[in-house]
């Protein structure tokens, strides 16, 4: 666990390094605005480094060639490998929402020679860490073979997921080996030919035609075995015993005649099944899933004499790749007859679902294989398979642009395969999947929170209860969700938002890191039901560990010093003009405002758990001093996030937080005790600044606290004859605290 | 351009992975000819393209080449075959935890059993009756036996008890095979297809390649299989190398399609491929012993298919000279180089009586 917490930290630590050591680099070369986009290519980062740096020995690059996007380098005049840039082969995105850049070597194996990270804008940015932490990670992929890897089944020289927060780091390792394994794919193929477009298919192509027109364009295929070819096939099998059993039937009789077709494509289907029985199948069919229409005449039926609905169809096997799909009862579709005219007679006719998780491409050439079984004994047996070879026409297809600017030009359709062979599921369901237990974790925490917030009125009764959940419930949220799954949100996520629905959103950049995405939905959900109250007050670390100060202070006797109103009131937009500022600034360059986001503590205090240089640490502890005296002092006026939460807090839709007409005129008490002075000396609640800590709330309830509820009890003790002079005491008492306040209001 | 290709063979059908590391590349065969470029040059011949891909199958170096003036689209072929080659390994691994063999083992029976598996361990079972049970793929109890035994340490055999405790689970007549299910009949019982699936996916890779349109291609994946001719328009060329002696040639032979050229070959041999310190304790384990055969050096099978090749040699390995030509009789198409102790080779091959 502790080995754990310290490597997350260290790849934290090494993260910061490799940030601050692109940053000079984004600004001097390429200007603020530039920085983001127009930068990302190939010969712009090859003029920033040494040709040596990527391929050992190379002195220089030669001109970048077209397709594939790579540049050759060379010593003197000898080629020694090809230089590519990560992110223009693969998804490069990491936890900013931008692409990690990386140069990468590749000497004329294949094998990964140097990497070299020449951009990026992750949100780690950190001076003076060493740098050579990220350069250990990306020269352990040095030596790296992809091609050769996946040939023999092995996977990347990494484990699939590090644990922690290394979303970076995995995304680092996932586009290297992916792109290295585009890249060298496309060298091999001689460079030269062009890859094809990438296709998918296209639902409203094709025309409606009859059974021949449906062979003759391919989108029916079919596979006419006879008894001669059967009894060869067992011939070479060199199983003697099949060998010598042959069919008793001519040679040239049909032993099989077997069609294949796509059916899930409307145009075939409603060619071969007719309109009606086309729109039950495709009724059937939930979304991504195929299904392929199998008949047969001749001796030898694909389904075995022995079939009864329940078994799985052991005679075929569809092959697309490296994948094997199996069909059984529930992907069987009944098929009363085949519509399109001039079709032959068929024995069996059946339609197979393929299900959405199989990694079925459609386009991509399948085949389907048919096992042939002879006996040749009383329980013996020899089998040979035949295979149909099928691919769906062009015409049932449409091109598709390429995505990011011609990076996937190598991944064409039929590399489907391939590429999960060296990929796996996506990179943030993997990390997702790992990190079950802190999802779990954290949704048992909103959990809480949700009921807390349901229930509030329950709870704010029952003073002790509420102040030991709230106290529970922050130190959960400081020492767990904070120090241990380093969730804590933070104003570069605002940025890193905008700044991808300006230029591309991509779920998979939010989603590669499951519990801040998780945080995030929540907020939004509870930003538009309360406001910002239950993200500031409740499931932010750097809060929580504010607030706990605060109140250990308190305990100590620390006096506090309240800011006179007017002041205070004045001292709140510094936070909304942080906030414009930061946005503004990233409007230029998110890099530069993530460097300009340190006025958060909140990597310091909560993430690198003050584990940093110690001017980062003295900032944090000096915010944190004047929150000893002034009640969480960096939310109420520094606090960008904060402010980027209460402008769209604004149109929250509950106020559950409950007012006296009293409060304010005359009562001052929660004017006086709320900890973030959120509140009105008229009595108001500034939503804006309210952060839902329930204190008010409490004091609403209190028999004992609230001037209002006393008067109340007084009567009601009164009424039911209690001894007056104790109830005269205790009305002189609250009488005395409600005028002090008015004294000192304006 | 130069096809001269030197490819390992691995060096026994029945390696275990707890004995990987003691696998040492002794015998090889050559598919080369060191006369071959300059004669095609003297015929002012321009050679087509060759491509080739180097790799890893089941543990063993390997190597595809094709000749194709259009190499990119050999390339394609060659990723097709990569896929599909990794779609086999994935069935007949004993080292994949999630293979299609290993949780039959696991389990005892498999339900609607991918398509190869019940191919091939029909064939083997075909084999295993063929040679009255020497060849037995369900004789991998008592070769976890031996690994187990020797990586405790152990210097000499393991004890005849043991050996006959283990030998009640091999049996290859208690294994059922349909297609929809295969069935491992006494508990314990375990299959390995280590002696025939190298060729078995030999033969797929080849399959493949010939229905993409390729013609001349040579498939070694620790078995060959060739098809067609070489770029410079000769037959594939394949050579038996000594075991001890790996500069030596006792044997070449032609491989492919032309006249006189078998189109696969296959080598098992256990020297080389011990458990343990004795040379005489390897993989080439005799099912009605229990112990290792020593009958020869090595065996070569040269056959129309890998499979049966792969099958041929291994199970060869494991018969005495009289019987091992019984069998030999019963394959037509197929020709044996049998090493001795000192070296010598002897061929046989034992055409079809008219």
């Amino acid at each position: 666990m502790r080995h754990t917490a310290l490597a997350v930290v260290a790849w934290f630590l090494c993260l910061c390094a490799a940030a601050a050591d692109a940053q000079p680099g984004t600004a001097s070369t390429t200007g603020p605005s530039g920085a983001q986009s127009a930068a990302a290519s190939l010969g712009g980062f090859l003029a920033r480094v040494a040709p040596g740096e990527v391929i050992p020995g190379a002195d220089r690059f030669g001109p970048v060639r077209e397709s594939p996007l790579v540049a050759p380098a060379y010593r003197a005049d000898k080629l020694l490998g090809h230089v590519y840039l990560n992110s223009q082969y693969v998804d490069a995105n990491g936890y900013s929402g931008k692409p990690i850049h990386i140069l990468i070597g590749l000497d004329l194996e294949g094998t990964i020679v140097g990497a070299k990270l020449v951009e990026h804008s992750e949100p780690i940015v950190l001076i003076g860490i060493p740098e050579r932490k990220v350069v250990a990670y990306l020269q352990s992929f040095v030596g790296y073979n992809p091609v050769k890897a996946a040939a023999s089944g092995k996977g990347s020289p990494h484990p699939d997921i590090v644990s922690g927060a290394t979303v970076t780091v995995l995304v680092m390792g996932e586009s290297v080996v992916r792109s290295a394994v585009r890249v060298s794919r496309a060298l091999q193929a001689g460079g030269a030919a062009p890859a094809p477009a990438a296709r998918v298919l296209d639902p409203q192509a094709g025309p409606s035609v009859d059974w021949n027109g449906l062979l003759q364009a391919g989108a029916v295929r079919r596979m006419l075995l006879t008894v001669g070819q059967v009894n060869k096939a067992f011939v070479d099998s060199g199983d003697k015993e099949a060998a010598q059993r042959p069919e008793i039937a001519p040679s040239e009789n049909t032993f099989s005649d077997l069609y294949v077709a796509l059916v899930s494509h409307p145009a075939i289907g409603r060619s071969l099944l007719g309109e009606e029985a086309y729109e039950t199948l495709a009724k059937s069919l939930e979304p991504g899933e195929q299904a392929i229409l199998v008949a047969s005449g001749g001796g030898y039926s694909y389904k075995g004499p022995g079939y009864v609905p329940g078994d799985s169809f052991d005679r075929i096997q569809l092959i697309q790749g490296a994948e094997t799909i199996r069909f059984r009862d529930r992907h069987h579709r009944r098929v009363a007859s085949v519509h399109a005219p001039g079709a032959p007679e068929l024995k069996d006719i059946d339609a197979f679902l393929i299900p959405a998780d199989s990694d079925f491409d459609p386009v991509a050439p399948w085949r389907l294989q048919l096992l042939v079984q002879r006996t040749t004994g009383a329980l013996d047996k020899a089998f040979v398979a035949f295979d149909l070879a099928y691919q769906l026409p062009e015409i049932y297809t449409k091109a598709v642009a390429p995505a990011g600017g011609g990076a996937s030009t190598a991944a064409s359709s039929t590399h489907a395969a391939p590429e999960a062979l060296d990929s796996g599921p996506p990179l943030w369901q993997r990390i997702w999947y790992s990190r079950a237990a802190a999802i779990a974790v954290l949704a048992l925490m909103l959990g809480v929170l949700t009921v807390i917030f349901f229930f509030q009125d329950f709870l704010v009764r029952r003073e002790t209860l509420y102040l030991r959940v709230r106290y529970a419930y922050l130190a959960g949220v400081l020492v767990w969700l904070g120090w241990t799954a380093q969730a804590q949100l933070s104003v570069v996520n605002v940025l890193t938002f905008t700044t991808a629905l300006r230029e591309g959103f991509h779920w998979s950049a939010f989603l590669v890191d499951p519990l801040i995405f998780i945080l995030w939905c929540s907020v939004a959900a509870a930003l538009l039901f309360w406001g910002r109250g239950p993200f500031c007050g409740w499931l932010c670390p750097f809060g929580a560990l504010q607030e706990l100060t605060n109140r250990a202070a308190r305990a100590l006797k620390v006096p506090q010093y309240k800011i006179p109103w007017r002041v205070h009131e004045r001292l709140w937009p510094i936070k909304y003009i942080i906030f414009l500022g930061l946005f503004g600034v990233s409007l230029g360059s998110l890099a530069y405002a993530e460097m300009l986001s340190e006025i958060e503590p909140f990597k310091t205090a909560v993430i690198l758990r003050f584990m940093r240089e110690w001017w980062f640490v003295a900032y944090a502890l000096v915010l944190l001093a004047a929150g000893l005296f002034i009640e969480r002092f960096f939310c109420r006026y520094l606090c960008p996030l904060g402010a980027a939460l209460a402008i769209p807090g604004r149109i929250r839709m509950f106020d559950w937080l409950k007012r006296y007409r009293e409060c304010g005129n005359p009562c001052q008490r929660c004017f006086k005790d709320c900890p973030v002075e959120a509140i009105h000396p008229e009595g108001h609640i500034n939503p804006n600044e309210c952060i839902s800590c329930l204190h008010c709330q409490m004091l609403y309830y209190h028999d004992h606290k609230c001037p209002v509820r006393i008067q109340r009890r007084l009567k009601r003790e009164r009424r039911s004859a209690m001894a007056p002079a104790l109830g005269a005491e205790s009305g002189a008492a609250a009488a005395a605290h409600a005028q002090r306040p008015a004294e000192t209001a304006p | 351009m130069d096809p001269t290709r030197t490819t390992g063979t691995r060096m026994t059908k029945h390696a275990h992975p707890l004995a990987m590391k003691t696998r040492r590349r002794f015998l090889s065969i050559v598919a080369a000819c060191a006369a071959a470029g300059p004669i095609a040059l003297a015929r002012g011949m321009t050679a087509p393209a060759v491509s080739t891909w180097r790799g890893t199958v089941m543990g063993a170096a390997a190597a595809m080449t094709l000749v194709h003036p259009d190499r990119a689209k050999a390339r394609a072929a060659i990723d097709a075959c990569v896929d599909e080659i990794a779609r086999l390994e994935a069935i007949f691994s004993l080292y994949r935890a999630d293979s299609a063999l290993v949780r039959l083992n696991a389990a005892g029976a498999l339900y609607a059993p991918p398509h190869e598996l019940v191919e091939l361990l029909a064939f083997g079972l075909a084999l295993a009756r063929a040679s009255e049970g020497a060849f037995d793929p369900s004789i991998q109890p008592l070769y976890r036996l031996y690994a187990c035994h020797f990586a405790r340490g152990a210097v000499r055999a393991p004890s005849q008890e043991e050996i006959a405790r283990v030998l009640r689970r091999v049996d290859y007549r208690s294994i059922e095979v349909g297609s929809d299910r295969i069935r491992l009949r006494k508990p314990g019982m375990a299959i390995t297809l280590n002696g025939i699936a190298q060729g078995f996916i030999t033969d797929r890779a080849a399959d493949r390649l010939r229905a993409a349109g390729f013609d001349h291609v040579l498939v070694d994946l620790g078995e060959a299989r060739a098809l067609g001719q070489r770029a410079d328009g000769l037959p594939w060329q394949a050579a038996v190398r000594d075991p001890r002696d790996p500069a030596r040639m006792l044997a070449t032979l032609a491989l492919g399609e032309g006249p006189g050229a078998f189109p696969a070959l296959a080598t098992s041999a256990g020297y080389g491929t011990t458990f343990g310190p004795d040379p005489r304790i390897h993989h080439l384990l005799d099912p009605y012993t229990g112990r290792s055969a020593n009958h020869y050096l090595s065996v070569s099978a040269a056959a129309p298919r890998a499979t049966l090749a792969d099958g041929l040699s291994t199970t060869l390995s494991l018969l005495a000279p009289p019987r091992a030509h019984a069998l030999l009789a019963r394959y037509a198409s197929a020709r044996a180089y049998f090493v001795d102790s000192l070296g010598r080779t002897e061929v046989v091959h034992v055409p079809e009586r008219a």
